[in-house]
């Protein structure tokens, strides 16, 4: 951490130890824990006599994550998923039991409404849907045939499931524990430096207009991890959950301050780019000012003590702002023109608005290691999750589920060959668990590349290395170095997917039981169901409503102007919150991680130019809400948001030009009137974003070039 | 205990009810753990869970047996 405070030793030995301590240690823990929990369940259901000691195996790879937060909250969503999916089977099988058609229809609709459920979650929740969907498949496919085995079947993927998750939970918590809740320190501290620097870099113009652009999108991630992850600590023991409020509303206000930031910045920008305006020179001071109180010595807080110290220089500022405020305006106001003044009045009204918000996030900030203001904790809003994936979306990966079961299920009914009912279920697996994937395709093709590599190594290990093993301490011999492979392959950065198919298969395929059965044929066939149900479901995804994918530039970029347009009509108290996280949640559809393509960075554009314009129709709301004005000011507000909510609608020339009519006309409206500056400030912004730049502003997607 | 519990004519192991049972303890002592701060003086907070889970399961199975 601190290399000044530790002089490296100078015996490379150690050095290279130290090393391996940080980058590999962790790594092999992992391995070796996956490797206890697995065959722990393994003996468990062996000494038991369970009927298919894989599934528990099995159940151990799929939850094999490295944090305990994580693993718990998905062992959560897989045990609340398989229970509520037993039961749909069972329902299902005593309904139509007796005939098969109606058993698969009604199953195809189930195992449909499940995913078009994940599809819509697109957060851990969305796991438990799946599951219910693919168990039910799991439970009723082989009771086709033999319907008496229904019970046996399905009390049998409980108790196996159960076993395999209480065998991962026990060992990854109780033995070197990883603690989300740990790592979730240093994600905060991270996501309060970026946004600080962002600040710092962008009001003394260190930084380009494309690196502006990556850095927001960055932070805006990083907050959207943060939230997932404070999700997933929950599981954990210990004073998380007294916390989790505060990082909630460190998240919002993260989340609420970048967007009042973006928007100062674009309209800084758009005065610095008309050459005359005198704005940015008169501001430049007082953005220095707020930059210096910002830093301690160039750098951002770090920590509570120094949060605080940013704290008390903030109040300072603050304090002193609506002073500085009125000698800029009394001093330079009268030699400029109607719109310069406006433009001025904006800017130091949303340099205070900024100022402000930026206070409440240190503020939060400094009490988040603070347990002991418990009553704070009470006024802060309860965390709500919002999702915004497009319900066409939602509902085309439910019928692809949905279609993919039934022409498969008729295809098996037609080919006899007894492995299908592997393909098929595998098939369906996939279209579910892949469908809240913005990438689907390459999810599968990962595991597919796992289940590639893992064959081979199943063969070997099954026929030539456990026919001459005896006992269970011989078992895992035989079997723990492939594991190790494939567990160590899922620890390493962008192949998680590999590894966890590599073990996926290998335990599938190698099925240690009690009494072994070394059958060639059935290897073989049972492996090329597997491979072809990957295969299939990746052929559904490109075959069946390829367009209607999470992410879908088309369908994110309506779902945006969608949510603009709700702004201007939705009558909610948290709109303003909910129109954030709707809006950023759209934005993370897009999969911005990494290098993003010019399309999907012309619709992020587009995205935060529609959140700055939301904001302001919200402003406009709730000002109108919250004081009384005269009856011609209240029209002609009513007017501008009646004519955005038309232009959302249906953004063109026309729209746009009446609305710009109809905020010029609000602005002639309440320039007398002394409450109003609120109201103009949020008209200005209005007008200054819809004339700013209208090509940018249209339905149609952009063009890559 | 009986070894199988019977519901609406299937048997299911009993001690899979009675897990989920006790997974279901579980959550409601770890809500009010974590509320009065109780894993603030605890040394192994993991391990004092699992413990915790051990005796809801192993109790309830007692319970059950009598």
């Amino acid at each position: 951490m601190n290399e000044a405070a530790h002089p490296i030793r100078a015996n490379p030995l150690f050095a290279v130890l130290a090393d391996w301590r940080t980058s590999e240690w962790p790594r092999w823990l992992f391995v070796i824990k996956v490797l206890l929990a697995a065959f722990l369940a393994l003996w468990i259901a062996f000494f038991l006599g369970f009927d298919s000691p894989r599934s528990a195996m099995l159940t151990v790879f799929i939850v094999a994550l490295p944090s305990t937060g994580m693993a718990l909250e998905k062992s959560a969503y897989r045990l609340i998923g398989t229970l509520v999916g037993s039961i749909a089977a069972l329902t299902l099988i005593g309904l139509f039991g007796q005939h098969a058609p109606l058993l698969f229809l009604a199953l195809a609709t189930w195992a449909g409404l499940c995913t078009a459920g994940a599809a819509y979650m697109r957060n851990a929740r969305s796991y438990g849907f799946v599951l219910s969907g693919y168990t039910a498949c799991m439970i009723v496919l082989p009771s086709i045939s033999h319907p008496l085995g229904v019970f046996d079947v399905t009390i049998a993927r409980v108790t196996e499931i159960s076993l395999g998750i209480l065998c991962y939970a026990l060992v990854n918590d109780v033995l070197f524990p990883n603690h989300q809740s740990d790592q979730l320190v240093f994600r905060v501290r991270g996501l309060y430096t970026a946004f600080a620097t962002l600040c710092r870099d962008a009001m003394r113009h260190r930084i380009t207009r494309e690196e502006l652009e990556q850095r927001h999108l960055q932070i805006s991630a990083d907050a959207a991890v943060l939230e997932a992850e404070r999700l997933a600590a929950l599981f954990e023991a210990g004073d998380i959950r007294l916390r989790s409020r505060k990082l909630h509303a460190l998240h919002t206000a993260t989340v609420a301050t970048l967007t009042t930031f973006h928007t100062l910045h674009q309209l800084m920008e758009r005065l610095r780019n008309r050459a005359d305006s005198p704005i940015p020179a008169l501001l430049q001071p007082l953005f220095q000012a707020f930059t210096d109180a910002l830093m301690i010595g160039d750098e951002p807080a770090r920590n509570a003590a120094e949060a605080e110290v940013t704290l008390g220089k903030l109040n300072l500022l603050l304090r002193g702002l609506p002073l500085i405020c009125e000698s800029l305006r009394a001093e330079h106001g009268a030699m400029l023109d109607t719109y310069r003044r406006l433009d001025l009045d904006t800017a130091l009204e949303l340099l205070q608005r900024f100022a402000a918000e930026y206070r409440a996030l240190v503020a939060i900030y400094m009490a988040l290691p603070n347990n002991r203001d418990r009553e704070n904790e009470k006024d802060l809003p309860a965390p709500v999750y919002h999702s915004s994936t497009p319900r066409i979306i939602a509902l085309a990966a439910g019928l692809r589920n949905a279609a993919t079961l039934l022409i498969l299920g008729f295809a098996w009914y037609a080919l006899n060959w007894p492995s299908a009912t592997g393909a098929v279920l595998l098939a369906t697996i996939f279209c579910g668990l892949a469908a809240s994937s913005p990438t689907p395709t390459r999810m599968i093709q990962a595991i597919m590349k796992g289940f590639l590599l893992g064959g081979p190594f199943a063969f070997i290990c099954a026929f030539f290395i456990l026919d001459r093993v005896e006992g269970f301490p011989m078992l895992i011999v035989g079997m723990a170095p492939f594991v190790a492979i494939g567990a160590y392959i899922s620890t390493l950065p962008g192949r998680t997917g590999i590894g966890t198919g590599f073990n996926m298969m290998f335990a599938q395929m190698v099925a240690p039981e009690n009494q072994m059965r070394f059958d060639i044929a059935n290897f073989i066939n049972d492996a090329s169901a597997q491979i072809i149900g990957l295969l299939l479901a990746s052929l559904m995804f490109a075959l069946i409503l390829p367009e209607h994918r999470v992410g879908s530039l088309r369908h994110t970029l309506a779902a945006l102007w969608e949510e603009a347009e709700r702004v201007c009509s939705a009558a909610s108290v948290t709109l303003r919150h909910e129109f954030e996280s709707r809006i950023h949640d759209l934005f993370h559809q897009l999969g911005l991680g990494g290098k993003p393509d010019a399309t999907k960075r012309a619709i992020a554009n587009q995205a935060l130019t529609l959140l700055e314009l939301g904001h302001a129709v919200i402003s406009l709301r709730h000002e109108l809400e919250t004081q009384s004005f005269p009856v011609a000011v209240h029209d002609a507000i009513q007017r501008v948001v009646k004519r955005m909510s038309a232009f959302f609608h249906r953004p063109d020339e026309t729209t746009r030009l009446a609305t710009i009519a109809a905020l010029d006309d609000a602005l002639r409206a309440c320039t007398e009137i002394p409450d109003a500056a609120r109201l103009r400030t949020e008209l200005h912004l209005l007008r200054v974003g819809l004339l700013d730049d209208p090509a940018s502003l249209s339905k149609e997607l952009p063009d890559a070039a | 205990m009986p070894r199988e519990i019977e519901i609406l004519g299937a048997f299911v192991p009993g001690l899979l009810i009675v897990g989920l049972l006790a997974a279901v303890v579980q959550v409601g002592l770890d809500w009010l753990c974590a509320h009065y701060n109780i894993y603030r003086h605890v040394w192994h907070r993991s391990l004092f869970r699992v413990c915790m889970f051990v005796c809801a399961w192993g109790g309830l199975s007692l319970i059950l047996l009598h």
